[in-house]
């Protein structure tokens, strides 16, 4: 993977400005110990250039971008993914929640075709669309 | 014969003017901050003490491109501590790969980490709230101390690879806090 490719901009509907990042103050950091190990839920690639591929979403925060060092490597190929970080998904253990936080990069994240702006819940069966990339979320 | 003498003549004319110019123009001075400590920026910053001339004396007219930046006020209170650059100076520079960029610090005391209220914010999940504290000696290097060392869940602290919680840095030393790393470095004006 080519991780000194520029992302490159697309043109979306109100897309392509520079968002701020969601607030992430309450947000607990992305410490990989051996109980925040666990698979709590998968995200499938439907639809871009790594169709059919997945990834599992660990307990805790999980980081998404196109670094393989994301604890959500978005790594085959779409260059409209921001390298680091351009979405967070938190399983929150105590409640069994999940939510995904906007990373504020340049292509903007939509969640069921919505555009997300700063967070909102997550829940099974969601569509997360990320740059040119489709992903479906559900649980483990 | 006659045109050729004139030219001799005018030309020694400006060669002496351009003498006389030369003369009157005051040389440039060296900073004269005999009692001042040592800048905290570190030797290097010599390169730059041509701003700081004493004030100009009455009957030498100040040189435009000193103007601005004469510093006055050390003649009327020998005793008081001016750190030439005090506000815009950066004490020392954070160099963060990417586009984290460069990240002067203009006090001597900050805390690194995620939340909005810390001095030096990365906006990275890997990395905690209220991550470092980082304060600068007097020498140019500094004291990092791992804040969450003593939280139920600590993350980590690498100082040029080796895990740490409190250690002393010096120009050139890389610091890991979780998963973003910044070289430390000297400030350049």
């Amino acid at each position: 993977m080519n991780d000194r490719e520029r992302t490159r901009t697309i043109q979306v509907p109100g897309g392509d400005d520079q968002r701020p990042a969601a607030n992430m103050d309450n947000l607990p950091t992305q410490v990989i110990t051996d109980t925040s190990n666990l698979k709590v839920g998968v995200l499938k690639v439907v639809d871009g250039p790594g169709k059919g591929q997945e990834r599992p979403v660990f307990s805790g925060t999980n980081q998404m971008g196109r670094s393989a060092d994301n604890r959500i490597p978005l790594d085959f190929g779409d260059n409209t993914i921001s390298r680091q970080q351009h979405a967070v998904i938190a399983f929150d253990a105590s409640d069994g929640s999940f939510r995904i936080f906007d990373g504020g990069k340049q292509n903007p994240v939509s969640v069921n075709g919505e555009r997300l702006s700063g967070d909102r819940p997550l829940s099974d069966g969601d569509t997360i669309k990320i740059g040119l990339t489709t992903l479906r979320f559900s649980l483990m | 014969m006659h045109d050729w003498f004139v030219y001799l003549l005018l030309g020694v004319v400006c060669v002496a003017a351009a003498v006389r110019l030369l003369r009157r123009r005051p040389a440039m001075q060296p900073a004269q901050f005999a009692n001042e400590p040592a800048l905290a920026t570190g030797p290097e910053l010599d390169a730059h003490s041509e701003p700081y001339t004493p004030a100009p004396s009455p009957h030498q007219p100040p040189m435009t491109e000193q103007a601005s930046i004469v510093v006055t006020a050390c003649q009327d209170a020998p005793n008081t501590k001016i750190m030439p650059f005090a506000e815009d100076m950066p004490v020392a520079m954070l160099q963060f790969e990417g586009k984290h960029g460069q990240f002067p610090l203009r006090r001597g005391e900050v805390v690194i980490g995620r939340h909005s209220e810390d001095d030096v914010r990365i906006v990275d999940v890997r990395v905690s709230r209220h991550h470092a504290r980082l304060v600068v000696r007097d020498d140019g290097g500094s004291e990092i101390e791992n804040l969450t060392a003593a939280r139920a869940e600590p993350n980590m602290m690498l100082v040029n690879g080796v895990s740490a919680n409190n250690a002393s840095i010096k120009y050139g030393d890389i610091v890991t806090l979780g998963g973003v790393s910044f070289r430390y470095q000297q400030a350049v004006a």
